[in-house]
């Protein structure tokens, strides 16, 4: 089966939540996809011929959706390998394969699941880590709004100690969907979870979504923190953090892999969340960490409102940049 | 940032060296690096190109005309057309009697953090007054990060609970006339350069209270939407500058290099640290220095004389030019250093760091507590003359500094490093920058 039948399946099948999140995906990537396909779209019509022309233009479109220079690189070579051995010299025929490429390059042969992670024995924890304005804080009160909503007991704890302001979003955000935000007067961020966790395991709260400073990855103190942070969780519930999540802002460019690789190094990052792609951004640099890092991305932040944060697709994604096309 | 660039860059250079000449032939090579090094740079994709063919062009073009080595040629090319790129002339802040700044951006890309370092800024180096506006009405708790910020920094902030940002705007200018403010900062909610609704907003500001500058605010993190942003905000908006945050990352910067080429619009701050001092006035040809490896000393000097103590640094320089520098002039120096910040960015300022392989070392806080630890545990007298220090009083300074031997050693070790590295330093006529 290729891919675009796979793709085709997606959108015919009948349930209705799945199609709402479709649409919210064409509506949040309607600009991304009017930049990016017609770009393509336009190529197919400017060269009916694979030629070398061609192939730079191709390359540009894929730079230029900061897809990742090395994964680029090597996603071309792959391509006229493909092209020679099976002599393809139509554009528009070519357009399929490489949207076939991308999608491997992502999945690989893997299973790949968007699914939370639950303990089945005490509380939740999923931990937002991320470098500066990313969005960590707003998609906690996103995720929190869903999982709420999905009929959790779900805690919002404010362990952003260091931004002015930081604690009193979170508060906001908190009223606005009914969930207590816990929060603490000290600055070290230890504390507040101590607290959070123990009131978590007390009350029994299903999940408990954990809000961090935002660090640059390069900072080494403040990764210790994360660090301590990250200890003083596991030692307070078995297992915890279940999720943690990196969160990147779609807008970022080849920096987002070496965001990727730091945090991993520090915790047992198990997704990323892709915010602001409903702007003009593609966020494609998540193809390259994916294939460099091995982190898939598990939910996607397409909107200010509180539901606006879905989980990820690959084919979807894909769909979205690409369907005018099919 | 920009470690990649002048690494790529420098192994291009090394390889010039080895040639006679530069070649149509030679020259691909070289410029395949240079351009992929730049993309990794996140450097806007039309600029990169036109960036490569000029360099290509002029080395090819020079080649006869000149008795400069090749290496030479190749490396005075890449410095004019770098300065091309990120432009020559410096466009300082508006200075008037009294002043009006828009700060506007996409959400999380620094605008709120910012207006608290210019207001700090100009408050220091402008001698004015200055005074916040809170029109971003639409994030949760906004308001009160900038209030916190205000508070912070003594100076007040202008904010209503009304849903109107362009009367707040307005009647915020009025209080700071009807004040005595004579600088103000207005905070904008951040928004996508495609919504409307929000770009119209901005521009319904921009109109009733027309301000002396609107300064476009960007995460130096951005990839290649950085053209559709700023078109975006530009096509909107008369922008008369742009401060590049978040340069203190490992990121490679390289809207830097697209931004003032392709829109004509100047970078006038860089933001260097979370902290309200972290912000500097954007210099073009240290910025070159930097992405070409050369370094940039004038920011490190300029860094230590706002932190430093003068006094104590004198003498410290005139014990290291005499080579009287002991342990206990280090451990001063050591107060002194932690006054700098992460000395990770300060490396990098280093001119040749990157060719000593000093450019990604990364310094742990703890280690200098560490270093602290062993040398107070020192006697006077071990810190004057180090070389006494055997076996049995490195054993007993490493329990009294809960270190390990091996650790007292490293740091003598580091010490003997950093004396020989003086009297380089010393003979090489470089002056410590404290």
């Amino acid at each position: 089966m290729g891919l675009f039948d796979k793709i085709r399946n997606v959108f015919k099948k009948e349930e209705k939540k799945e199609e709402i999140e479709v649409q919210k995906y064409d509506k949040g990537l309607e600009k991304t996809r009017v930049e990016f396909t017609s770009k393509l779209g336009k190529l197919s019509k400017k060269y009916r011929e694979v030629t070398d022309e061609y192939f730079e233009e191709l390359e540009e479109v894929l730079v230029m959706a900061d897809i990742g220079v090395n994964t680029v690189m090597e996603f071309m070579d792959r391509l006229r390998k493909r092209v020679s051995k099976e002599h393809i010299t139509d554009t528009d025929m070519l357009k399929e394969v490489i949207v076939d490429e991308l999608f491997i390059i992502y999945v690989e042969d893997e299973i790949l699941t968007t699914k939370i992670n639950y303990n089945e024995s005490g509380p939740t924890v999923m931990l937002f880590v991320g470098v500066n304005g990313v969005g960590k804080t707003t998609t906690i009160a996103k995720m929190a709004y869903k999982l709420k909503n999905e009929g959790k007991k779900v805690m919002m704890v404010a362990g952003d100690t260091f931004r002015a302001g930081a604690i009193e979003q979170l508060d906001v955000w908190g009223n606005r969907i009914g969930c207590p935000v816990i929060k603490s007067e000290s600055t070290d961020p230890s504390a507040v979870m101590y607290d959070a966790l123990n009131i978590a395991k007390k009350e029994n709260y299903d999940v408990v979504l954990i809000d961090t400073a935002g660090r640059l990855q390069n900072k080494v103190n403040l990764m210790r923190e994360l660090e301590k942070i990250n200890k003083v969780i596991g030692n307070l519930i078995e297992g915890a953090p279940h999720e943690t999540l990196l969160v990147i802002d779609a807008t970022t460019g080849q920096n987002g892999i070496s965001q990727a690789k730091n945090f991993k190094e520090i915790t047992n990052i198990t997704g990323i969340v892709l915010t602001k792609l409903d702007g003009t951004a593609k966020g494609g640099i998540v193809l390259a960490i994916k294939e460099d890092v091995n982190i898939p991305v598990k939910y996607v932040g397409l909107g200010e409102k509180m539901e606006d944060l879905i989980p990820f697709d690959i084919e979807n994604y894909i769909y979205g940049l690409f369907k005018d096309m099919v | 940032m920009f470690e990649n660039i002048s690494e790529r860059l420098q192994s291009a250079i090394h390889k010039i060296k080895g040639y006679g000449k530069i070649t149509e032939d030679n020259i691909s090579d070289i410029m395949r690096e240079v351009r992929l090094a730049l993309l990794e740079s996140d450097v806007n994709y039309t600029v990169v190109k036109e960036f490569t063919n000029n360099v290509k062009e002029k080395a090819l073009g020079t080649e006869v005309s000149t008795s400069l080595k090749p290496a030479e040629v190749f490396l005075k090319i890449l410095k004019d057309e770098l300065t091309e790129l990120l432009g020559k002339e410096k466009v300082p802040l508006v200075n008037n009697k009294f002043n009006i700044v828009m700060l506007v951006g996409l959400q999380g890309s620094g605008k709120t953090t910012h207006i608290g370092k210019l207001g700090n800024w100009v408050r220091k180096k402008y001698k004015k007054n200055p005074m916040f506006i809170a029109c971003d009405i639409y994030r949760p708790a906004a308001i009160d990060q900038l209030k916190q910020l205000g508070k912070q920094l003594n100076i007040p902030v202008y904010s209503e609970e009304s849903k109107d940002a362009v009367k707040i705007a307005e009647n915020g200018i009025k209080y700071a006339k009807d004040n005595g403010y004579d600088y103000v900062f207005i905070d904008t909610a951040g928004r996508l350069h495609i919504d409307e609704a929000l770009m119209d907003e901005l521009k319904n500001i921009n109109i009733t209270v027309n301000p002396d500058e609107i300064l476009l605010v960007i995460d130096s993190m951005i990839g290649q939407d950085a053209i559709n942003v700023i078109n975006g905000f530009n096509s909107e908006l008369p922008l008369t500058g742009t401060i590049l945050t978040k340069l203190d990352g490992d990121t490679k910067g390289g809207v830097a290099l697209s931004v003032r080429h392709l829109t004509n619009i100047p970078i006038k701050f860089v933001g260097t640290s979370e902290k309200l001092d972290g912000i500097m006035e954007f210099d073009t040809d240290r910025m070159v220095g930097r992405i070409l490896g050369e370094g940039d000393i004038m920011s490190l000097i300029e860094h230590a004389e706002s932190v430093i103590d003068e006094d104590v640094a004198k003498d410290a320089a005139k014990k290291m030019n005499s080579g009287k520098f002991d342990l206990e002039d280090f451990l001063q120096q050591l107060y002194q250093i932690k006054k700098l910040g992460p000395l990770e960015n300060l490396i990098k300022l280093i001119p040749g760091a990157s060719r000593m392989g000093l450019n990604n070392i990364s310094i742990d806080p703890k280690e200098l507590a560490h270093i602290e630890a062993i040398i107070q545990s020192m006697t006077k007298k071990e810190r004057k003359n180090p070389d006494i220090i055997k076996a049995s009083r490195k054993q007993r300074i490493a329990k009294g500094s809960g270190t390990s031997v091996q650790d007292v050693n490293k740091l003598l070790e580091r010490f003997e490093m950093m004396k020989k590295m003086m009297k380089q330093f010393k003979n090489g006529n470089m002056k410590l920058p404290f």
